[in-house]
């Protein structure tokens, strides 16, 4: 099992499949039909905010009610920047998640203070707050009028270009996060997961590390705010809203919590759903339901979960079958 | 504001509370037994106006129908929540919590869906029963008979729970698992079948709350997205699985909505989050809950 | 392991893909996007489909537009912006409408709108009532068929200054943009005509409220002479129910728009309804007499059994409307169809309706009457209706909306 040849073949194998799915989807453009390459729009979009809510949920076992609150706060900051000033695009674009890291540094602080579902109400009433403010403040953000009509710059506004565009920085979101989830902070994290007293007792300051994870979650949650701000050329207030949130939250177990590209997988498979089953019937929420259970009751992992599990089994029985030759 | 409007904002305050508590108790109940926060509750409770709506349409030529549907339809309820109870929940109890909150909500799609596909997507109304209908005058004091019935209600079922846990052995084992969940396994008791019955008996609290608040608005789809956040708070504020906590965090909630709504209008829906957010700052285990 | 994962649902994009991009030549084809689930906006969502499907088989049983049938293509925008614009894009890039009607939330409505604008497709607001839409937001391609939260406001303040005349005034809506809208442009319409009158208590319930006790109480505890409600939807029957519980409608002088609407009135019982309020109807067919009207609503019940409202003429309508521009203008056209739409008077089932040339809005007029429930009919109806004559007087002047447009960012 610590083979190093069977690791490196690993490695490769990974890395060569990461290279084919991202050119798969660099010429999905060249075939693929402009109103549905808007739709994968949205579900990369929607995979940054699950792997951003995964850093927090899946290393850090930190079960959070309000993600949307944070993904509203980096989308409106964009929006409202873009609407009352003349501030280029690219800068209100990185103002999202910076802000999102901002206000996350004063409700992490509260809410990691708190455990388990203490943790989830809170950052549920935080999120709610947000939501509240937005709708409400009429005068600055347009309540529920929401702001239409978001300037974006000329070479963006095609749905070709902001695809490409979107994909470049969702992968270079993924890329960052797969090196913090690798790092040392990383792997404390997980510790924290499995055993927060062991690792405590090791002396590591737990909070401090619960609430670095909630700030870089949230920083990404913020970007995939902005980024949809961008693509959408809107915003509402329901972007904050907790049905938002239990839809990040159902991506992350459709795909998996416990794998880092689980998420991705998740947001193609919700948003497809999503799309094919409204087109059926006006039950979807009863599918959607029945789909969720079935996940929790047979497919623990989540699809790629289910999946590694097969592929696992049988390279370990075509490893014995090997052996035994 | 003269002094009877203010008797009569109190008395609102006072309804809300009790109508709310009604609603959320089972919901407390059911997080300090099991310690699972059953986020379809609410669901619920809608499940529970539905068949009392359905029963006392059916029932309607007879006299007391609605009296029969209040009976009935908390029974109604406890079954399905049994079922659910045994046929999913229990499969999730030593999972995260994540899958917990996960398979709940799958529940309130469910359910939703469930009660358009039985009843339709239409408003629906179910009759004040008599002797409640109409309002009680008392000089210049107008105030629905109902809802005062239904503050009526609140201290009876409150002092039903706590008899039940108080003095009868199933509320002794409630009691011993609340505390100490191992030790109570380790001493013999059916600990599945406690779950199901506890979980059974928030389901039928549930389910109640849905009957008896079923004439005073309109039983349609999507009432329970409506007061899920309320049940929240209210628990929150009193402590999550204490009863009495439960009562007073839905006192307190009436009352602050009810004045709320005279001093503030617009922030009034601020003011219940808000509460909350405190509470779980200074207090998370609420104004009555025991500390983790 | 999980790289092999995504390729195989990449796959799985790609078969979907290519079999859904089929299209077809023949049939005309536009989009309906409604509230077609999620409690309140069904209301309106459902009729307003179902009137639009008997104008599409009545078009095409006598012989289509142009020689070719209409197909219309449903979606769902579960009152979500998000859904809406999402379920438009599908709509225009992938199904290739030629214009989009429907929408319920007026939040919907403006994303929608907005999109529409970038994209030059039609698209007609049959249900939503923000004045925005064809106001501050208005542009080329955005039409409306039928009121406005303008229209209504004046015409029932119109009819609480003719029949009560009251001075002070409370104020009860539902908590987001359109009942603050509502309460300003009431208050401006009225104390037109009642100048001294004002505001002398407001509640803000959050839409789809249940436990309506303490704000009843306080409304009537106080000493306003009538009050003006912008509740709607399902809200209308829930604060009924729980008013009545308090004799409310024989104490409270009541009015607001959607208190004589079919979609909440028909579900009223003698025992609980709103006796005596001054409500609006957008289509009040026992008082209108005219062919269309006689012909259309004992079908509409025929064919779904629900009595025609608001969205059921609405839909209906609009159908007829862009047939009447696509054979005036001689094709399909987007902007020949735009330009044959202003100024066209619609033959609707409230009569003759002209949709104006500044800002696409219908002229369509707005009844307001006092609430009886007796045995003509088996629920409570409006009687005694008044509606502002010419309609224009229901809509701001060419050259307000003109200044409101400037006066937007």
């Amino acid at each position: 099992m610590m083979d190093p040849e069977l690791d490196r073949n690993h490695t490769i194998k990974t890395i060569g499949g990461l290279v084919a799915v991202l050119l798969v989807f660099l010429i999905l453009p060249l075939f693929l039909p402009v109103g549905w390459l808007s739709l994968v729009n949205e579900m990369i979009i929607l995979a940054l905010a699950a792997c951003g809510l995964n850093l927090m949920l899946g290393y850090a076992g930190m079960v959070s009610f309000g993600p949307a609150g944070l993904y509203a706060v980096g989308a409106y900051t964009t929006a409202l920047i873009l609407y009352y000033t003349e501030i280029p695009f690219g800068l209100a674009l990185i103002a999202g998640p910076v802000s999102a890291a901002i206000a996350s540094v004063i409700i992490g602080w509260f809410c990691v203070r708190l455990t388990h579902v203490y943790f989830a109400l809170l950052t549920l009433a935080f999120a709610q707050i947000i939501h509240t403010i937005v709708f409400e403040w009429y005068g600055f953000t347009k309540g529920d009028d929401g702001i239409v009509g978001i300037r974006v710059p000329a070479f963006l506004d095609s749905i070709t270009n902001y695809y490409y565009f979107s994909l470049i920085i969702v992968c270079i979101c993924l890329a960052l996060m797969w090196m913090i989830v690798n790092s040392p902070f990383g792997k404390i994290l997980q510790a924290l997961r499995e055993n927060p007293e062991r690792t405590k007792f090791i002396g590591i300051h737990v909070r401090l590390y619960q609430l670095s994870a909630f700030v870089i979650s949230s920083f990404f949650l913020g970007a995939a705010g902005s980024l949809f701000c961008g693509f959408n050329k809107n915003v509402f207030p329901n972007y904050a809203h907790w049905m938002k949130s239990t839809e990040m939250l159902v991506v992350c177990l459709l795909g998996g919590v416990y794998s880092f590209l689980g998420p991705v997988v998740g947001s193609i498979i919700y948003i497809l759903l999503d799309k094919v089953i409204s087109s059926f019937t006006q039950y979807w929420p009863l599918v959607l339901g029945l789909v969720v259970l079935a996940l929790l009751l047979f497919l623990k992992g989540g699809i790629v979960g289910f999946i590694s599990e097969k592929i696992t089994a049988s390279r370990e029985s075509r490893g014995k079958g090997e052996r035994n030759v | 504001m003269t002094l009877q409007g203010l008797i009569i904002q109190l008395l609102s305050g006072i309804s809300t509370g009790m109508v709310i508590f009604l609603i959320a108790v089972g919901l407390s109940l059911v997080f300090g037994t099991l310690q699972v926060l059953n986020l379809a509750h609410a669901a619920f409770y809608m499940l529970g106006a539905y068949l009392c709506f359905w029963i006392s349409s059916i029932l309607s030529q007879v006299t007391g129908a609605f009296w029969w549907a209040l009976f009935l339809a908390p029974l109604g309820v406890a079954i399905f929540g049994g079922l659910v109870e045994v046929l999913l929940l229990r499969r999730i109890y030593d999972r995260e919590h994540l899958d917990q909150y996960l398979l709940t909500f799958a529940l309130i799609l469910i359910i939703g869906d469930l009660c358009k596909l039985a009843w339709g997507v239409d408003f629906n109304m179910v009759p004040t029963p008599w002797p409640f209908n109409g309002p009680v005058i008392w000089g210049k004091i107008i105030f629905p008979r109902y809802n005062l019935f239904l503050i009526l209600c609140g201290p009876v079922v409150f002092v039903g729970l706590w008899a039940l846990i108080r003095y009868t052995r199933l509320g002794k084992i409630i009691r011993a698992m609340t505390y100490n969940r191992e030790m109570a396994n380790a001493l013999g008791t059916n600990v599945p079948l406690i779950y199901t019955v506890v979980f059974m008996l928030g389901c039928w609290l549930a389910g109640l709350g849905g009957a008896l608040v079923s004439p005073m608005s309109s039983v349609m789809p999507g009432m329970d997205m409506v007061i899920l956040i309320e049940c929240f708070i209210i628990v929150v504020i009193g402590g999550l699985g204490s009863l009495p906590g439960a009562f007073l965090g839905s006192l307190i909630f009436g009352l602050v909505n009810a004045f709320g709504i005279l001093v503030a209008p617009r922030l009034a829906i601020a003011f219940a989050f808000i509460l909350m957010i405190i509470v779980l700052i200074v207090r998370p285990w609420g104004l009555m809950g025991k500390p983790e | 392991m999980k790289k092999i994962a995504l390729i195989g649902f990449i796959g799985m994009l790609l078969a979907f893909f290519s079999v859904s991009s089929a299209q077809a030549a023949e049939p005309i084809k536009f989009g309906f996007l409604h509230s077609l689930s999620g409690g309140v906006g069904q209301v309106y969502g459902i009729p307003d489909q179902a009137g639009a499907k008997i104008a599409v088989d009545e078009i095409n049983k006598a012989g289509g537009v142009l020689g070719r049938p209409l197909e219309m293509i449903s979606r769902d925008d579960k009152l979500s912006p998000e859904t809406g614009v999402r379920e438009a894009k599908d709509l225009i890039l992938n199904q290739k409408v030629h214009w989009i009607q429907g929408t319920v939330s007026s939040a919907v409505a403006l994303a929608v709108s907005a999109y529409c604008k970038g994209q030059k497709v039609i698209f007609v607001d049959t249900v939503a009532q923000s004045a925005a839409t064809t106001g501050e937001k208005g542009h080329r391609y955005v039409f409306r068929a039928c009121t406005n939260t303008t229209t209504y406001t004046r015409s029932v303040a119109n009819a609480a200054a003719k029949y009560w005349g009251g001075k002070k005034v409370f104020i009860i809506g539902p908590d987001y943009e359109y009942g603050h809208r509502c309460k300003t442009d009431f208050m401006d319409a009225y104390t037109k005509l009642v100048p001294d009158a004002k505001v002398v208590g407001e509640l803000w319930p959050k839409l789809g409220n249940q436990d309506w006790t303490p704000y009843i109480s306080k409304i009537m505890a106080s000493d306003a002479d009538f009050v003006y409600c912008s509740l709607w939807g399902g809200d209308v029957l829930s604060f009924t129910k729980a008013a009545t519980a308090f004799g409310y409608f024989d104490r409270v002088k009541h009015c607001g728009q959607d208190w004589g609407n079919m979609e909440a009135l028909s579900k009223m019982t003698k025992q609980s309804y709103d006796k005596g309020a001054l409500g609006g109807s957008h289509y009040p067919w026992w008082i209108i007499d005219n062919p269309i009207s006689n012909a259309y609503y004992p079908k509409f019940k025929k064919v779904t059994g629900m009595d025609a409202g608001l969205a059921a003429a609405s839909g209906y309508t609009t159908v007829y409307a862009m047939k009447a521009a696509i054979e005036k203008a001689g094709s399909l056209n987007t902007e020949k169809m735009v330009d044959a739409l202003e100024g066209m008077v619609v033959n609707s089932v409230v009569g003759p309706v002209k949709i104006r040339a500044c800002d696409h809005q219908a002229m369509w007029p707005f009844w307001v009457g006092k609430v009886v429930f007796n045995d003509k009919h088996p629920w409570p109806y409006i009687t005694e209706a008044i509606v502002l004559e010419p309609p224009e007087k229901g809509y701001r002047t060419c050259k307000e909306i003109e200044a409101a447009r400037k006066a937007t960012k």
